[in-house]
């Protein structure tokens, strides 16, 4: 019994981001595949250089995000437009956004490396 | 595909739809020119009625660049680029690095062109890169349309984000298309049926994009990535990477500079430097590039035409002071690596131009498919919609596009043609385009009736088409006999094809035009 | 090199993807063309259309691969947009240009032979007839004659005034579609 009220109480909270995600899911969903897609697209793209391995030239990790840049974006693209559950979709983009974004302003001001 | 939902499907057409709806024009635009540009070379030199010379950097250009740069001051030799033009001059760049005035690290020094036979000086102008190139007289028309692959001529960086944004279009287009069409395999042989407009319209549409669908995918791809890399990935990487710091990141992508040396000490010869590089090579030399120009650490590097069976340009670095022979470093970077290799097969991938006349022929052949593909699917659109009068006017905007764009790249010709003798083509050339493309588009609007409007523009298309081969003949003086005998058969060609491409378009619309009253007569009478 | 090699290998895909359109079930039914006898060779013929590419990729022929996969959807699309119709106007169209063609060379050739025999020297063939030197050519025009006199005879019969009896069941179709 306890873990359903709690449960009801995170529904209750979330009700009001879900019912209006659910109430325009048309512009919701142009939204994630339009400049939700491009902006994850240049985020992730942008937080790869300290992933990728860096090969023998010490080029490669500079080099192949922005090679994968067009493929990174078909794929959250795609993503955004045939997920069935828009907040889903809605979720896994921001949170894309949201962690790239801060590591890549993280590495930008020196703090990763 | 069985595995979409009916949401999903949907979804996607509507995607599919609506994008091409929206910005199909450009995509076509950017299709077709893309074709024209892949034989930029040829164009150009058939603009200029041909080249006497060939191979016009093995003639001398150690004397000529001694004889140049006694008059250049001594701060914009820290570079030198040397080329020539579609007409064969000669054409030097002594420049240092400064900033302009909208703040970015440019190219700055003297331009000079010579006359590669006598070595005259043709022309001398002081400035940045981008003020001086666009005022090469003889490459104006080549300039002119790969621009507008390039940018559509919208000021950098948006047009590169345009073109960029159309590269992503048609990558979801081509995807999108896929996903939605059922019978792939099944349609994979299907001619388009002569039952109806629409089934027709979209037999054609399902048949190109299914055959160019590898294509559509590679081109689109990596078209997205040349317009983004400089205009967004190389400052977003560089702001993780280097702190903002562009200079500094494609120093580690291009290769840190060498230890300075700045010991005065004169040039070796250069013309044993590029026969000697000629001869490594087996192919034409397109591009010589000298750095820190009478100085103990003076590099000359030699660029020439892929060899056969290889699609990159072979690139050879000599010391400048020596002459010995140092290496072939590769496009990226220090040593050859993965991402070297990639972007080498991603521009081999999207130019083309990697194994002379027959690539050329297969890249025009893609750039016309796409092209195609964009127009059908504009006309399934309309036909789905034929009974709207605003689609139907935006219908007549279509083919007036359609035609308009070959119709005005002609009047760019003609324009460029005409101002040859007067030195103006880098005016007259956009001006003729513009011109044309507003006649285009006043006929549009004058004209309702859609099929007159399309006899109307292939007449002029085929006149057009006919006529420059003439034009060019009365203009330049330079008959086909002369162009044997200089051996430029290149601009035989292209006359042959204008003027058969010209004459067929003619007669194909006069005799649907002389068939089509009999036909509706019959028809007629059938009923 | 690699040209020819392209060209060969676009060419083997291309006519590959022709024969798969040929058998192509949907493709002849939607043109109202009677289906193809006989075992289609799908496989094989995907095989075969694949197979360039395949050799150039054993033999690190990357320039010659890269043509090929463009140039041979390229070359097949073109070849499959085209109807049947399209196929059967440009085979006649063919046929009679070789046909004018056949004729210009019979007479450049009769020209040949016979320019030389105006020559004063080669003008004996107007002093009398031709002599066949082939033997059997008059017992064969002979039985010839013969065949043709009796197909005439049969073809006469055949065509007498006398009208063929009314098959039974058409009788009572029409009978029915009267009543109706």
């Amino acid at each position: 019994m306890t873990e359903r009220s709690e449960k009801d109480d995170t529904f209750a909270a979330l009700a009001g981001p879900r019912a209006r995600l659910t109430r325009y899911p048309k512009t919701v969903r142009w939204i994630l595949c339009g400049p939700g897609a491009f902006v994850a697209a240049a985020t992730i793209m942008a937080v790869l250089p300290l992933w990728l391995p860096h090969g023998e030239a010490e080029i490669d990790h500079l080099v192949f995000p922005i090679l994968m840049f067009p493929g990174i974006w078909a794929a959250v693209f795609f993503y955004a437009c045939l997920e069935r559950d828009i907040i889903r979709a809605t979720s896994v983009i921001t949170a894309l956004i949201a962690v790239t974004g801060v590591m890549a302003a993280l590495a930008a001001t020196g703090v990763l490396s | 595909m069985a595995i979409l939902s009916t949401e999903q499907t949907k979804r996607l057409f509507a995607i599919h739809g609506w994008s091409g709806a929206i910005l199909g024009l450009l995509l076509y635009v950017v299709a077709l020119t893309g074709a024209l540009a892949v034989f930029a070379a040829e164009i150009g030199n058939w603009a200029n009625s041909g080249s006497d010379h060939h191979d016009p950097l093995a003639r001398w250009v150690g004397v000529a660049t001694t004889k140049v740069a006694a008059d250049i001051p001594d701060e914009y030799k820290e570079e030198i680029s040397i080329s020539y033009d579609h007409s064969g001059d000669l054409w030097f760049f002594f420049h240092t690095h400064a900033k302009n005035a909208a703040g970015r690290l440019e190219e700055k020094g003297v331009m000079v062109s010579l006359d590669t036979d006598t070595h005259e000086v043709l022309s001398w102008q002081e400035g940045f890169r981008s003020e001086l190139f666009s005022v090469d007289a003889a490459d104006a028309l080549t300039r002119f349309f790969v621009d507008l692959h390039i940018n559509l001529h919208v000021p950098h960086p948006w047009g590169l984000y345009l073109t960029g944004l159309l590269g992503f279009v048609m990558l979801a287009a081509a995807i999108s298309g896929f996903l939605l069409h059922r019978h792939f395999i099944r349609d994979l042989f299907l001619a388009p049926r002569l039952s109806s407009g629409l089934l027709r319209a979209r037999d054609r549409h399902i048949l190109a994009g299914s055959w160019g669908l590898l294509f559509a995918i590679i081109l689109a791809f990596t078209g997205a990535f040349f317009s983004f890399a400089t205009s967004l990935g190389l400052p977003v990487v560089a702001t993780v990477a280097f702190g903002g710091d562009q200079a500094a990141m494609v120093e580690a992508v291009i290769g840190a500079p060498e230890a300075e040396d700045s010991r005065p000490k004169l040039l070796v010869s250069l013309d044993g430097v590029l026969r000697q590089s000629s001869a490594m090579a087996g192919t034409r030399t397109t591009f010589v590039s000298i750095e820190h120009l009478g100085r103990a650490d003076a590099r000359i590097s030699v660029f020439h035409e892929p060899v056969e069976g290889g699609f990159r340009r072979s690139h050879h670095v000599f010391d400048g002071t020596t002459g010995i022979f140092l290496g072939s470093p590769p496009t990226l970077g220090a040593v050859p690596s993965a991402g070297d290799t990639v972007f080498g097969v991603m521009s081999a991938l999207h130019f083309g131009t990697f194994a002379g006349f027959l690539s050329r022929m297969i890249w025009f052949g893609l750039g016309l498919a796409m092209a195609y593909v964009t127009v059908t699917g504009l006309q399934l659109w309309l036909k789905r919609r034929a009974d709207d009068p605003a689609w139907q006017r935006v219908g007549r905007l279509v083919l007036a596009t359609v035609y308009g764009l070959p119709i005005a790249t002609c009047g760019a010709a003609l324009a460029f043609f005409v101002s040859l003798p007067l030195q103006g083509t880098g005016f007259w050339t956009p001006t003729g385009f513009l011109i044309s493309s507003a006649a285009c588009l006043a006929i549009a609007w004058w004209i309702d009736d859609a099929h007159r409007l399309r006899r109307l523009c292939r007449m002029v298309l085929g006149g057009v088409l006919f006529a420059l081969p003439m034009v060019r003949f009365l203009i330049s003086g330079d008959g086909w006999i002369r162009l044997l005998t200089t051996q430029n058969s290149a601009v035989i060609v292209l006359d042959f094809t204008l003027l058969l491409a010209g004459a067929g378009l003619l007669y194909v619309t006069c005799r649907a035009a002389s068939e089509a009253p009999s036909t509706s007569r019959a028809s007629e009478a059938a009923e | 090199m690699t040209v020819i090699l392209t060209l060969a290998a676009i060419a083997i895909s291309a006519l590959a993807v022709a024969h798969l359109a040929f058998h192509d079930p949907k493709r002849r039914r939607a043109f109202s063309e009677p289906p193809r006898e006989g075992r289609p060779r799908r496989a094989e013929a995907w095989t075969l259309t694949c197979l360039p590419g395949v050799v150039f990729l054993i033999f690190d022929q990357w320039t010659a691969f890269m043509m090929w996969i463009g140039g041979a959807p390229l070359v097949s699309w073109l070849l499959v947009a085209q109807s049947p119709q399209f196929y059967r106007w440009a085979g006649m169209k063919w046929r009679s240009i070789v046909d004018r063609t056949n004729k210009l060379q019979l007479r450049a050739w009769l020209a040949g032979v016979t320019w030389p025999r105006l020559l004063p020297e080669n003008r004996r063939w107007r002093t009398g007839p031709q002599v066949t030197t082939d033997a059997g050519a008059t017992q064969r025009v002979a039985d010839l004659e013969l065949r043709v006199a009796e197909l005439e005879r049969k073809l006469s019969e055949s065509s007498s005034p006398e009208k063929p009896p009314v098959p039974l069941n058409s009788m009572t179709r029409t009978d029915r579609g009267g009543a109706r």
